[in-house]
């Protein structure tokens, strides 16, 4: 199969005269075209007919120039292909207008190459029916999705082509979209015609066809069957994220199912109440307690050191060491409780807790005892209370596994909001846009 | 970008599971808040 | 419409097909060779019907229409069928055991040329209706409407599936 990119065979054509307005007409495929178009007069002639009688005379204002010259050859898909016809159509609702070059090739058949704002497809028409369900059509394992449902009519021809072509014939179409593909309805009186449109970036055509710069559109906005390789990344970056989201979450069930979780040891600490109002708590001032020696199991692990006073319109504050018996290791926390409530203009209102716990990571198992020192104020008399203190051991965090979640959400939710814009826009020329409310 | 997620993606479980097993927190540091009395604060409705 | 005259300017010299007789291709595994041909004419163009022979005594018929290729063989069970007059594009119609097919669309045809050894009933100007039907996955179907009623069934394929060879050389091409 000879004929190389952008080049126009020197080849017979058959040649006869317009009956209409007496023009030589070129006709490359007799065999296979069954009308062609006059170039100078723009009527429809029968070309199965041996006395090449006009189809239909046409108006040559309405002139359109195809972006691809009719006759010039082109590679698309490792194969060679010639631009034989040129249609104009119009979607009859909102008048819009799209361009579709029909290609030949005497091996594989014909093609469609549509041009719509500025976007390009290669359209080949297929022989299986796809099923339906409610807006989506099904050709095997492909899903497409309903973007456009109209009627639309032949606007402009030029060229030959391999039925009777009339300006005018209106046809119901309908478009089910799967970027990069579309699968296009078009139904007549006759018959029923699927076709399947690939994506084509505009280069790859202007680069087969040799079209000059001037030629060519700027894409408008995004194509219903173009590319998104935003959709594309989140795509598989939301299914990364739920794999990973599975894999964290089936993680910390198991941190949290094989934990220790243990009171290694509780107790009521008593310690005199003052009516001191100064808010600074003061170790000298404080009273010290150290309790007797406890156990804390495992090599290592933390430990949640809680801590309740019966404050009320008061604090409590403890500085605290847990010191191992026998290497003397020390682990220092200082904590607060506090709790204050009262009624103002008619609210009642309350601050603080009476609880407040603090964890520390990586504890050696072994014999342990505490050292507190108990500062306190703002109580209303002096008198003896307790404060409740609880050492639990081995006990299940939150904090990395939120941490986690965080750093694993920031990407995919960026990528998914920027695929979203690129399909709002996508579907922003379809009555059938999942973005928006029907109305 | 997919291929960098997903590494990052795989090295952070990975970590996470590390971390749990080790006793390991992170970003370790004191996060629980004031430790001195702050007194009632300024009440706002 | 003159179907005569299609005829005559249809014939040999506007012939851009890709095949002739003695081009060889392979189908579901089998080796075949193309033998005769009959072209048909309906009112709005032309198709190839290439009779082929495969190894043994079968033969099949290599459907050549805008592009689109087939294989197709007699089918022996034509009771079931409709009659003519009830067949509409897009009613659905089972031919056992294959399954059920979609009418595609009808057509008056006419044979309008025929070369090589081709079967003792296809003759040049025998007329029919022939209802061409699509199935699942490529499969396809027609039914011939004439003194009898006769089946193909098939399937498309795409013609580097054929892996053609000894085809016909065509000028550019």
């Amino acid at each position: 199969m000879a004929g190389s990119a952008g080049t126009k065979p020197a080849k017979k054509v058959t040649t006869f005269s317009c009956s209409k307005c007496g023009a030589p007409v070129s006709v490359r495929y007799p065999g296979h075209s069954m009308s062609a178009v006059c170039d100078r007069c723009f009527s429809v002639i029968d070309t199965t007919n041996d006395a090449f009688r006009v189809i239909e005379t046409y108006f040559k204002q309405m002139q359109v120039h195809p972006r691809i010259e009719l006759g010039s050859r082109g590679e698309l898909n490792d194969k060679t292909w010639e631009v034989i016809g040129f249609v104009v159509r119009e979607d009859i609702a909102s008048a819009f207008k799209w361009e579709e070059y029909l290609l030949f090739n005497p091996y594989y058949g014909y093609r469609w190459l549509t041009c719509n704002n500025g976007h390009w497809s290669l359209v080949t028409t297929v022989k299986e029916k796809p099923d339906f369900s409610s807006n989506d059509a099904k050709i095997g394992d492909k899903k497409y999705k309903l973007f456009y449902r109209g009627r639309a009519k032949v606007f402009f021809v030029l060229g030959e082509f391999y039925w009777k072509v009339a300006v005018g014939e209106e046809v119901w179409m309908a478009d089910y979209i799967r970027p990069p593909e579309m699968l296009s309805m078009e139904e007549d009186r006759a018959q029923k015609v699927w076709s399947i449109s690939e994506y084509i970036e505009p280069k790859v055509v202007q680069e087969a066809f040799n079209v000059d710069d001037g030629s060519m559109a700027t894409p408008v906005g995004v194509a219903p069957n173009q590319p998104s390789p935003e959709t594309q990344a989140w795509k598989k970056v939301g299914m990364y994220w739920g794999i990973f989201l599975a894999v964290l979450t089936a993680l910390q069930v198991l941190h949290c199912s094989t934990v220790l979780n243990r009171v290694e040891y509780e107790v009521n600490v008593p310690y005199m109440t003052k009516q001191d109002s100064t808010l600074v708590a003061d170790t000298k001032k404080a009273e010290s307690w150290t309790s007797p020696v406890f156990e804390i199991a495992k090599d290592k692990a933390n430990v949640e050191i809680s801590i309740k006073g019966d404050v009320d319109n008061s604090w409590l504050y403890v500085y605290g060491e847990l010191v191992n018996d026998d290497t003397n290791e020390t682990f220092s926390f200082e904590r607060t409780v506090e709790y204050y409530h009262g009624v103002d203009d008619g609210e009642s209102w309350s601050e603080g807790h009476t609880t407040d716990r603090i964890t520390i990571g990586n504890v050696p198992g072994g014999k342990y005892y505490f050292n507190l020192d108990i500062d306190n104020g703002g109580a209303k008399a002096t008198e003896r209370k307790t404060m409740y203190l609880e050492l639990k051991r081995d006990i299940a965090g939150y904090a990395n596994y939120l941490w986690c979640l965080l750093f694993i959400s920031i990407l995919p939710i960026c990528v998914f909001f920027r695929s979203r814009a690129t399909e709002v826009a996508r579907w922003s020329d379809s009555d059938y846009s999942p973005y928006q409310s029907s109305s | 970008m997919d291929k960098v997620y997903g590494i990052f993606g795989v090295l952070l479980c990975i970590y996470f599971w590390y971390a749990n097993v080790n006793n390991i927190r992170f970003f370790e540091g004191e996060t629980a808040g004031h430790t001195r009395p702050s007194g009632p604060g300024v009440h706002h409705k | 419409m003159d179907l005569e005259s299609i005829g005559k300017m249809a014939e040999l010299q506007f012939e851009i097909t890709p095949f002739q007789i003695g081009t060889t291709g392979m189908y579901d595994n089998r080796k075949f060779e193309i033998i005769g041909r009959l072209k048909v004419a309906y009112h709005d163009g032309f198709w190839n019907e290439w009779y082929t022979i495969f190894g043994g005594d079968d033969t099949g018929w290599l459907a050549e229409a805008q592009g689109f290729l087939g294989m197709c063989f007699a089918h022996n069970d034509t009771s079931q069928m409709p009659s003519v007059e009830t067949v509409q594009p897009g009613k659905l119609i089972e031919i056992k055991p294959n399954g059920y097919y979609e009418v595609e669309d009808i057509r008056r045809v006419h044979c309008i040329f025929s070369e090589g050894e081709l079967p003792m009933n296809a003759v040049q100007g025998r007329r029919s209706t022939s209802v061409d039907l699509a199935g699942a996955n490529g499969k396809m179907a027609t039914i011939e409407y004439g003194e009898t009623v006769r089946v193909y069934t098939g399937l498309y394929q795409e013609f580097d599936d054929f892996t053609f060879q000894n085809l016909r050389r065509l000028d550019g091409w």
